[in-house]
């Protein structure tokens, strides 16, 4: 587990670990990020349309020897919950998750309090929390 | 209409023994294993309902084989948008079969919503009875793992350097 408070820099050393391979839904707070993901080519990059599609097709390209990597906004945490616990987990199979750590909103509050808990209660200690927010509009 | 195994061995006789194919939870994996035994490579995706496709594009977009997923009704509306991803994203190696018995027969044959005729991502829906349940598949989830890492590797997976930096 690792806490950073921006995302700036991040696709840059996540390459260099020999991250190859990344899917997720976006979040404003990871906007840099994941603007930054253009310049790979196509099938290194899948916009998935939900947190649990995502963590399969990293799933996948794991078990093909990739090294994937799945961001998310916290929201979406609730619905990785089961393809962590049934699928990553029991199979063994690793995937990073870089994970937009909003808190502020009220309907962020509940999620942005338990969110690294959550994890850590899954035993699932892969992840970077973002805390960089942009509640802007 | 064809039985479920019937549906099965058609599929795996179509894509043989060089591919490789993940099958849906449930009932599904029970008769993917039955009909495969050990002759193929099958991931049993035995939790994580309606991501057998997701799996599937991972797996197509870092391998060179064959790609095969077999899916069920009830599963391919768990995760419907994910027909857009292999729409937009889907390789030519990946395969997507849906086989439909109107039911969540593993738990209890429940009705599910009924398909429409055709989906983006979707290469073939095959109709099935309703059969019962074949014995329950015979390896473990790491054993399962450890095949299928083997078999892609061998396919040429590996991942792909992320150039473009």
């Amino acid at each position: 587990m690792r806490l950073v408070t921006s995302d700036s820099g991040l696709l840059d050393s996540l390459l260099g670990q020999g991250y190859d391979f990344f899917t997720g839904v976006p979040d404003s707070g990871l906007k840099g990020f994941i603007s930054d993901l253009s310049r790979l080519p196509a099938d290194r990059h899948v916009t998935a349309t939900w947190e649990a599609e995502a963590i399969g097709i990293a799933a996948g390209a794991s078990l093909a020897g990739a090294k994937p990597c799945v961001y998310l906004q916290n929201a979406g945490l609730g619905h990785a919950v089961n393809p962590l616990a049934s699928l990553c987990i029991p199979y063994g199979i690793d995937v990073l998750l870089v994970v937009g750590h909003r808190h502020t909103l009220t309907q962020h509050r509940v999620m942005g309090e338990i969110d690294r808990s959550l994890l850590e209660l899954l035993g699932w200690d892969d992840f970077i929390l973002v805390a960089g927010e942009n509640n802007e509009g | 209409m064809k039985t479920r195994a019937q549906a099965i061995r058609e599929i795996l006789d179509r894509h043989g023994r060089g591919s490789v194919y993940v099958a849906s939870t449930g009932y599904i994996s029970r008769a993917v294993f039955a009909e495969a035994g050990d002759d193929y490579d099958v991931f049993y995706m035995q939790g994580s309902m309606g991501l057998a496709p997701a799996i599937g594009l991972g797996m197509a977009l870092n391998a060179t084989c064959d790609v095969v997923v077999i899916n069920g009704d009830g599963s391919l509306l768990m995760s419907l948008g994910t027909t857009h991803t292999l729409r937009d994203h889907g390789p030519s190696n990946l395969y997507h079969y849906v086989l439909d018995n109107g039911c969540h027969e593993s738990v209890g044959s429940q009705p599910c919503a009924a398909l429409e005729g055709s989906y983006p991502g979707v290469t073939e829906i095959v109709k099935i009875s309703r059969d019962g349940k074949a014995p329950r598949v015979g390896l473990t989830a790491q054993a399962n793992s450890q095949r299928i890492r083997d078999a892609l590797s061998r396919s040429g997976g590996g991942g792909r350097a992320a150039v473009g930096r």
